[in-house]
């Protein structure tokens, strides 16, 4: 079954009248994390697979952080989203299978995802195979 | 063991630094560690060669397969080809009957020292003839199968502690693979059945550390067995501030409270279902509205009614404070007839003093 | 040798057998010894007393319940000590609410409960209380001198089930079933030693009150 599938189903998720408290602690850790990376140059990923969220509280996270300039978007085994917040620093990343179901997702603290930029190993590749008269 | 590491495989295929990159990332959260390990997993990774693996299908009621298949990171296809060479698997296989065997030999012998053994179901002692694959009785067939093992790891409750097979009054004499491998490393992953990323995130484990995971005193890895339901359930907060579902559709069950009272055994479950939940991350038995059943601990069938609240007696205690107060009346009464006597002989043998009793001089008058 | 191969096992058994067995002796304990009270009965009256026995004795064991300047001059610490202990005592044993569920489903009766960090605040409250009576028992030399085992039984077997339920409610034993087990378990010891103590002071209390009360209430010769 495909998210799409599961996303169709039209389910109410009633979200709970009170604080579990992962809000508080995972916006705690991504302001210290944005200290860091402003005075120390410290790259900092949460995964967000790890949490034990409430029903809507990943969804709540997600629309505090909103959208901000730049999205980018990778095909490696499936589709990768890379966007940033609207709080610069503040990277969200969804890593899809080819089923389009999604096997990570991560809060980067960085000025850019390590995985936006090209891979040494493949331009060492495209050297390789570059042909000078196509 | 193949020859080709796991990185010059998928190289192959023409996958990227990048592909590569987010494959690891989606394994190391997979395995439960912090996105830190990445770049470690990577290098694992790097020289990761592919296990043999063997499946061995006991007491079992293959939903732990079916929970495997469900597995969606990676895909079980993914896992199968690319993660390990699952050479046996008599649900999954193409092969069967004698064909099927060979397999099983033939890996045993090509890898020997070398492969995992993956074990769901009990194992019946009792009579063999209760469970046998193409004749060979189950006990023959894990004796014979884990003697050239690397590792053995124990998938569901069934193969981890018994589980339904075992349940009083257990008529095939089941017992879990731990109480008969002694000599081999035995990971066990319980749950009926285990969240599927787990059983392939141990797997992954394996692959990619070549070794096995910390273990608790259960044999259960601790990166997903370390914390109870309790400890990490959402619902918690409800459960401190003393608001319960006191019926499967009242108020406080609209609500989202706690469900203590509804039997839950979160308090004594150890596992990942609050973090990693089921089918796609998409909810888990207590964001549906059912306390745990606590599948993954032992003896999960014996341990009295799911809905039972986990402070109440198991026992029939109405029936012993029955007799309790039977006998105690009885027995009290005896003794309070027994002190009466006692009293009344005391009384009756009760002589008077006179004043002449207490004249010191009497003799000398 | 294990006799639990896992501290479920352990579990199962304090909730089911040796639970069985702690009620058991701990019914038969205090209806023999309730009997024994009862059936030594008292001397017919012959003659026709004016006023009544059941009100004065009933207004008695709430009476009772207040102290009198004289005892409270005489052992303020043990006066006002002993009401914090009873209060978090009850506080505790009647306002959490895995314990409220094991009374409706022993009784059929229920009440809300407290929350658990108001019960938790309670049971270290009640802890303290309990570890300064022992203190002054073993301090004050008239007390050291009139102190038998018993009274320091009693003292531990009272502190056990409030040390472990702490200890489970905080965790801090692993596996939790092991820490709740031993939590059962002592108050098991208590169920058990309790009618063969000066525990069973819990229940003979009522009787003691309102007899002294009737007695109080009657008015007129005895024959």
């Amino acid at each position: 079954m495909s998210s799409e599938a599961l996303a169709d189903i039209k389910i109410q998720v009633e979200a709970p009248e009170y604080d579990s408290g992962n809000l508080h602690s995972i916006l705690s850790e991504i302001k210290f994390a944005l200290e860091q990376l402003l005075e120390q140059k410290k790259t900092h990923s949460i995964d967000l697979r790890a949490m034990p969220w409430s029903p809507g509280e990943e969804d709540k996270l997600e629309q505090y952080l909103g959208r901000g300039e730049i999205s980018v978007e990778l095909n490696a085994l499936g589709k990768s989203t890379f966007y940033e917040s609207r709080f610069s620093g503040i990277w969200i990343v969804t890593h899809y299978n080819q089923e389009d179901e999604i096997i990570g997702k991560l809060i980067e603290i960085t000025t850019m995802p390590e995985m936006i930029f090209s891979q040494y190993e493949d331009i060492k590749e495209s050297l390789e195979n570059i042909q000078i008269q196509p | 063991m193949n020859k080709q590491t796991l990185f010059e495989l998928l190289q192959q295929q023409g996958i990227t630094r990048r592909g590569f990159m987010k494959y690891c990332t989606a394994l190391t959260s997979l395995m439960a560690l912090p996105p830190s390990m990445i770049p470690i997993v990577a290098n694992a990774l790097e020289s990761a060669r592919r296990p043999s693996v063997i499946w061995l299908s006991f007491q079992e009621c293959t939903g732990c397969t079916e929970s495997l298949t469900r597995s969606h990171s990676p895909t079980v296809e993914g896992l199968i080809f690319d993660h390990i060479s699952l050479d046996y698997h008599h649900t999954l296989q193409a092969a069967s009957g004698d064909a099927a065997e060979h397999a099983r030999e033939q890996a045993m012998k090509d890898n020997y020292g070398k492969y995992l053994v993956v074990v769901d179901g009990s194992i019946p002692l009792g009579d063999p003839g209760y469970s046998t694959i193409a004749g060979i009785s189950n006990l023959d067939m894990l004796n014979e199968t884990v003697a050239g093992a690397a590792a053995v790891i124990a998938v569901g409750t069934c193969s981890a502690y018994g589980g339904l097979p075992m349940a009083d009054p257990n008529p095939t004499g089941a017992v879990s693979v731990t109480s008969l491998i002694k000599d081999k490393p035995v990971i066990n992953v319980p749950g009926c059945p285990p969240i599927p990323t787990v059983i392939t995130g141990v797997l992954a484990h394996y692959l990619t550390f070549g070794s096995i995971p910390e273990l608790d005193e259960l044999g259960r890895p601790k990166v997903f067995y370390g914390q109870s339901i309790h400890d990490r359930c959402y619902r918690r907060p409800f459960y401190d501030k003393g608001l319960f579902a006191e019926t499967f559709d009242d108020e406080g069950a609209k609500k989202g409270w706690c469900l203590y009272r509804l039997g839950c055994k979160g308090p004594m479950t150890y596992n990942a279902c609050a973090t990693l939940k089921w089918n796609q991350q998409t909810s888990w038995p207590v964001e549906s509205g059912h306390g745990c059943l606590g599948c993954s601990e032992p003896n999960f069938w014996d341990a009295g009614s799911f809905y039972k609240a986990l402070s109440i007696p198991d026992g029939d205690y109405a029936k012993a404070a029955g007799y309790a107060v039977a006998t105690g009346v009885a027995v009290g009464a005896a003794a309070g007839f027994v002190n009466r006597k006692t009293k009344s002989t005391a009384v009756s043998q009760h002589t008077k003093v006179t004043v002449d009793d207490f004249e010191l001089n009497k003799d000398k008058k | 040798m294990e006799i639990f191969s896992t501290a479920n096992d352990f579990l199962l058994w304090v909730r089911g057998d040796a639970f069985n067995i702690a009620l058991t002796i701990l019914i038969i304990g205090v209806f023999i010894r309730l009997m024994e009270i009862f059936l030594l009965g008292r001397k017919k009256d012959f003659s026709e007393p004016r006023g009544t026995e059941w009100g004065p004795g009933l207004k008695n064991i709430v009476t009772r319940s207040v102290v009198d300047n004289g005892t409270f001059k005489r052992a303020p610490f043990v006066v006002v000590v002993g009401y914090i202990w009873h209060i978090c005592f009850f506080i505790v044993l009647l306002f959490f609410v895995p314990h409220i569920e094991l009374i409706n489903a022993m009784l059929g009766i229920k009440w809300p409960g407290l929350p658990s960090q108001f019960v938790d605040a309670a049971t270290v409250i009640a802890m303290v209380s309990l570890i300064a009576m022992l203190w002054h028992r073993l301090t004050h030399p008239v007390l050291k001198f009139l102190s038998t085992y018993e009274d320091y039984l009693v003292w531990f077997v009272t502190f056990l089930p409030l040390l472990t339920g702490y200890i489970a409610f905080h965790r801090m034993i692993d596996p939790y079933p092991l820490a709740l087990g031993l939590h059962i378990l002592s108050v098991e010891l208590l169920m058990v030693v309790f009618p063969f103590t000066k525990l069973m002071h819990a229940i003979t209390l009522f009787i003691a009150r309102w007899y002294t009360g009737a007695m109080m209430g009657r008015k007129g010769i005895e024959s």
